[in-house]
């Protein structure tokens, strides 16, 4: 019973989580698509052509949760600060990710 | 229950037995004939010269079998399997031995042609690669101006050069991408990936009890599972088959179910009604929905699904006690082309949740995940056009649709409309939707609405027949390919490459070639500037020493994790676990759950029309002086009682008419089929010329099938069509 009402917690809690992240993704995932790839993903590779160098990134590296997460404090991240693109754009980057996450009803990993 | 019943006729039998006889006394038959090469037939002296080996993978189907090819003095004489392909257990098949003639096929297109006439008319003209290189450019770029990039849709086939197709699709800036994949098995991925949260690798090997629904691997031929199915049944395997018609994996099961056609959910329920009751299933805690579940399935009784698909309820019963018990090595095989009903996805979804019962995720003997294989995808960068539209044109048709795929029927229909705005322009690879999408007329009719038309192939396919442009690809033995991972189940994850066997025919040209030469002429040639060498070597960075050892052994295994890839961390569904409760499909207006809905019975007079092929074809490519030695042209299979009623007699003319369209063949009587249901293989009744051997031979099932398909994915519902038979005199 207690693993019942945990799991139900839990779902709600995801469930409210992912309406209120639907609602507000309104952005282009195509403009995503190429915004991310310009911007994201030269350092983010397995030989990464610019600087700074990270880890392989890509639509599926992530849950949609988990991209929510990290876009509601996008500006903690490392490398916001070499980003070139402004603030308005970002929810075309956001939406590309949410809707090809790993548990996307079309994962997407990016070449 | 048909147990261990074959039903071939007398005449059928006496037939095999005098074709044997034949053989057998020396006698010349036209197999033979196919397999001794005409000069030593004819007594001539034995070919001189050095007999070379090289390692090649084969491409007569999408299984990518592995392949030594010999050659002397600069001809390919023979293609033997390549021993260390594990996937493919070391062998080829019919299909594979045949590529020689597939290469030397005089039917190949030789050099670049331009259409003068009408399309369809076949009024060609032979022009210089520059010439149509530049006259492709023009045009592309013209209806890019006028109708934006997405004017233009691209159509890439199985190949290990459609990478760059997309590629190329990808930088001059459309996103109307779509292939054969949505006449095939979108709605099993959709299903699958909506389970379990990826498309799985049955571990046929290590099963030891198997459904087999929809699905006949052992004529269209999936590697490794075929021949591990064989090799399953010895070690003792037992193997269920439900099925309209006895196909060779039902002469192979130790039972057959003679299931209605459309029915399977039924089964597959009622199956699930009483494995919830038993002792023994999975886990509920690893599993979203298990309890709503439960309810959900307490109607679907064995009783009432008896009624509904014919397998008596006490086999249902007894078949969910024998599977439950041989769990978790146990499985329903998911199969692959899987374009039959309007509830397809779901059809497969009761498939898959029945998978979930047995609890053989990531586990020997059931369903596996994918496997690393290590090879990369070299990154590329892509354009953006702000006046592109904002999605692709079949966006949001169906509630499941893939966003990279699509769905070819939704397309069409959007081309057709020119709404929610124009596609003019089409670029196929290797594709042949002429040949193999439903409703041949009315691909024929999308093409009023297209301006240009550009098709790459080794033939004059019939989809080809109808283009502006056709330039002559290379084939897989005149070929330098990309690295092309595999996934092989529990076999291997491997990796192999292609180098040319022989130079480039007549003036057919590498598709990565073409696209190179496009590029430079469409202003974005710097994203084609590097070779095949150097995109291998970024696609295995990582993989030491993997290039060397493909030249060596003509294949590269990673020797990665097989089972329990997962150790218990989330699965990639919304909730982390195994889906039984779709969430998603309750939010788009699905049924979370699949919904039994009865198929629509024939009307007297009328017949459900299946398809499906032999072991001899690959859909289109029909076109194999070896091949058609074993089956020349198409037949209508059609019960024997269902044939007297109809006053038909075997290998009578029949016309086969539904609301598309209507194609003329023979008819061949049979046992094994229900007798509401009549079959037919693909790849016949060409309207290509240039496909001598199949031309107007037999009937396709593009002319006859209804444009219908799956709700949720927009893949291909090739057994709605209800049609009329009559002799023709």
């Amino acid at each position: 019973m207690r693993k019942m009402i945990i799991v139900t917690m839990a779902f709600l809690i995801f469930a409210t989580q992912v309406g209120i992240a639907l609602a507000m993704l309104d952005g282009n995932p195509r403009q995503g698509r190429f915004l991310f790839r310009q911007e994201c993903r030269p350092c983010h590779m397995e030989n990464p052509q610019r600087q700074p160098a990270a880890e392989y990134l890509g639509p599926d590296a992530k849950r949609q949760a988990e991209w929510n997460e990290v876009f509601e404090n996008v500006q903690a991240l490392p490398c916001y600060e070499h980003w070139e693109i402004s603030e308005d754009l970002l929810i075309h980057i956001h939406t590309y990710l949410y809707q090809g996450a790993a548990d996307s009803p079309t994962p997407e990993r990016c070449g | 229950m048909q147990d261990g019943k074959t039903p071939i006729s007398r005449r059928r039998f006496l037939q095999t037995s005098m074709a044997a006889a034949a053989v057998g006394a020396g006698l010349q038959s036209p197999l033979v004939k196919g397999l001794v090469p005409r000069v030593q037939a004819a007594g001539s002296r034995p070919d001189q010269g050095e007999i070379t080996s090289h390692f090649t993978a084969c491409d007569m189907c999408f299984n990518r079998c592995g392949m030594i090819a010999r050659k002397q003095n600069g001809v390919i004489k023979k293609l033997d399997p390549n021993p260390k392909c594990l996937k493919s257990r070391g062998m080829i098949c019919a299909r594979g031995n045949a590529a020689v003639k597939h290469i030397y096929n005089p039917d190949r297109l030789k050099y670049p042609l331009m259409r003068k006439g009408k399309r369809g008319e076949g009024n060609w003209e032979r022009v210089s690669w520059e010439e149509a290189l530049d006259y492709t450019a023009e045009q592309l770029m013209d209806i890019a101006e006028k109708h934006t990039r997405c004017g233009v849709m691209f159509t890439p086939g199985v190949d290990s050069q459609a990478r760059f197709v997309q590629q190329f699709a990808d930088v001059f800036g459309s996103y109307n991408i779509t292939n054969h994949e949505s006449l095939c098995l979108l709605s099993r991925n959709r299903a699958y990936l909506d389970t379990f949260g990826e498309v799985p690798y049955p571990d046929v090997l290590h099963s030891r009890y198997i459904i087999i629904a929809g699905a006949n691997p052992l004529e269209a031929f999936i590697t490794p599972d075929t021949t591990d199915l064989i090799e399953a049944k010895k070690n003792g395997c037992r193997i269920v088959v439900l099925d309209p018609r006895f196909t060779r994996t039902a002469a192979l099961a130790h039972e057959w179910h003679q299931i209605r056609p459309g029915t399977d959910m039924a089964f597959f329920l009622a199956l699930c009604h009483v494995i919830v009751k038993g002792e023994r299933f999975c886990c509920p805690d690893k599993t979203f929905g298990y309890d709503k579940f439960v309810e959900h399935v307490a109607k679907y009784t064995p009783e009432w699904a008896e009624k509904e698909c014919g397998i008596p309820a006490r086999d249902i019963s007894r078949i969910a006690h024998e599977i439950t018990e041989a769990a978790p090595r146990a499985m329903v095989y998911p199969g692959r082309r899987t374009s039959d009903y309007e509830d397809s996805t779901q059809i497969r979804r009761a498939m898959a949740i029945t998978n979930v019962l047995l609890d053989n995720w990531d586990r020997p003997g059931g369903l596996l995940a994918s496997r690393e294989v290590g090879v990369r995808s070299p990154f590329y960068h892509i354009p953006w056009y702000d006046d592109n539209p904002f999605d692709r044109v079949e966006a949001g048709k169906a509630s499941g649709l893939f966003d990279d795929i699509g769905s070819f029927q939704l397309m069409r229909e959007a081309v057709i409309s020119g709404e929610p705005y124009p596609i003019r322009g089409w670029f196929s690879f290797k594709t042949n939707f002429m040949q193999t999408a439903p409703d041949r007329q009315k691909t024929i009719r999308m093409l009023d609405n297209i301006d240009f038309f550009v098709n790459i192939d080794i033939f004059m396919s019939d989809t080809a027949w109808f283009a502006d442009v056709v330039l002559p690809g290379n084939s897989f033995l005149e070929r330098k390919d990309p690295v092309h991972p595999l996934q092989g189940s529990s076999a291997c994850a491997c990796a192999f490459i292609r180098d040319p066997v022989v130079e480039d025919m007549f003036e057919s040209r590498p598709p990565f070639w073409i696209l190179q030469e496009l590029s430079k002429r469409m202003g974005f040639g710097e994203s084609f500037d590097f070779t095949i060498e150097e995109y291998r070597k970024k696609q295995v960075e990582g993989l030491d020493g993997a290039l060397e050892i493909m030249h060596r052994d003509g294949i590269y295994f990673n020797p990665s994790k097989v089972y329990g890839i997962y150790a218990g961390s989330p699965l990639k569904t919304l909730s982390g676990v195994k889906e039984i409760y779709n969430q998603r499909y309750e939010r788009s207006g699905d049924d979370p759950m699949p919904v039994y809905r009865r198929p629509s019975n024939p009307p007297e007079g009328q017949f459900r029309l299946v398809v499906g092929r032999t072991a001899f074809f690959t859909q289109s490519r029909t076109n194999n002086e070896l091949l058609t030695e074993f089956m020349e042209e198409n037949t209508l299979h059609m019960h024997p009682e269902s044939a007297e009623r109809l006053g038909l007699k075997n290998n009578d003319l029949v016309e086969v008419a539904s609301r598309a369209g209507k194609d003329r063949l023979r008819l061949e009587i049979d046992e094994g089929i229900e007798k509401r249901t009549v079959y037919m293989a693909t790849g016949f009744g060409s309207l290509s010329p240039q496909m001598s051997l199949v031309y107007k031979k037999g009937a396709s099932i593009a002319e006859i099938l209804e444009d219908t398909h799956d709700e949720i994915t927009g893949n291909a519902a090739m057994h709605e069509t209800l049609v009329s038979v009559r002799k023709v005199s």
